[in-house]
């Protein structure tokens, strides 16, 4: 799969978050090289997937499914109608873990979708 | 305007997401034996419900379909070692004299998993790792329900 950039945040997306519509977190690892590296912040619309399943492709912030406390960013890989396969960007970095350890991801535990960046 | 709310968006202090997850040493759960084996059911069920593949689309996605459920099924007879060898001691054996049997079978059937493609076999393997989970809650004294993701 083709690993699509995050758009750089524009002035609308900033105002989302004043507004509050979007939540903002940083990146913390480098299991998302090149597309997001430690620092990045990100926006995350957390109403995405409250009507519409996550799409191949995406950018999400989810609940890890063995770690409740722990949230993890990863790239939907696919989708079963009610899972998804979340991958890491970074296949070489011996730390990252993803689907391929933890398993498919239930919907009710994605989080949101990331829809900008700021870079470090 | 920009430079200034990219500015504000660093200087604010964020919550923080993880793009690592290593999991902590010492910790046991049969939960993520279940989460594979969980996995395997639900792949071996598309592909069986899919039937033969006549499409180059259908065969991409079966393909892949059948690659995660051949590395959940690893992941589980992985799993399954490392509470077979590293949580169990001598002592949960003289409470539980079958439980080299259990695991024995239980690892088994991961690898039937892989080789077939039969949800009749990915269902042995569920009701193997279920038994797996009360055995492991029983010898902490709990009585932690079975629950399943789907």
């Amino acid at each position: 799969m083709t690993q699509q950039p995050v758009p750089a945040a524009t002035n609308v997306e900033f105002l989302r978050w004043i507004l509050r519509r979007r939540a903002r977190v940083r990146i913390r690892g480098d299991s998302m090289k090149p597309t997001l590296s430690p620092g990045d912040i990100v926006f995350v619309d957390t109403k995405a997937y409250r009507d519409f399943a996550p799409h191949d492709g995406d950018i999400v912030v989810a609940t890890h499914p063995g770690e409740p406390g722990l949230q993890i960013i990863k790239r939907v890989d696919f989708t079963d109608g009610e899972h998804a396969y979340l991958r890491s960007d970074n296949r070489d970095d011996p730390r990252a873990s993803d689907s391929a350890q933890f398993g498919l991801v239930g919907f009710d535990l994605l989080i949101g979708k990331v829809t900008a960046c700021v870079r470090a | 305007m920009l430079k200034v709310f990219a500015s504000l968006a660093h200087r604010i202090p964020a919550d923080e997401v993880s793009a690592h997850c290593d999991g902590p040493c010492g910790v046991y759960d049969p939960a993520s034996v279940r989460v594979a084996a969980e996995a395997v059911l639900s792949m071996t069920k598309k592909l069986v419900d899919a039937g033969p593949a006549t499409t180059l689309e259908a065969q991409n996605t079966q393909a892949r379909y059948i690659a995660i459920k051949e590395q959940q099924a690893h992941l589980a007879k992985e799993e399954l070692l490392v509470l077979w060898t590293d949580y169990f001691k001598p002592p949960h054996l003289e409470a539980y004299p079958d439980l080299h049997t259990t695991f024995w079978n239980a690892a088994k059937l991961c690898s039937d998993a892989k080789v077939h493609c039969s949800v009749e076999v990915a269902e042995k393997l569920m009701a193997a790792v279920e038994e797996i989970h009360n055995i492991f809650w029983a010898s902490k004294g709990r009585d932690d329900a079975w629950v399943t993701a789907s």
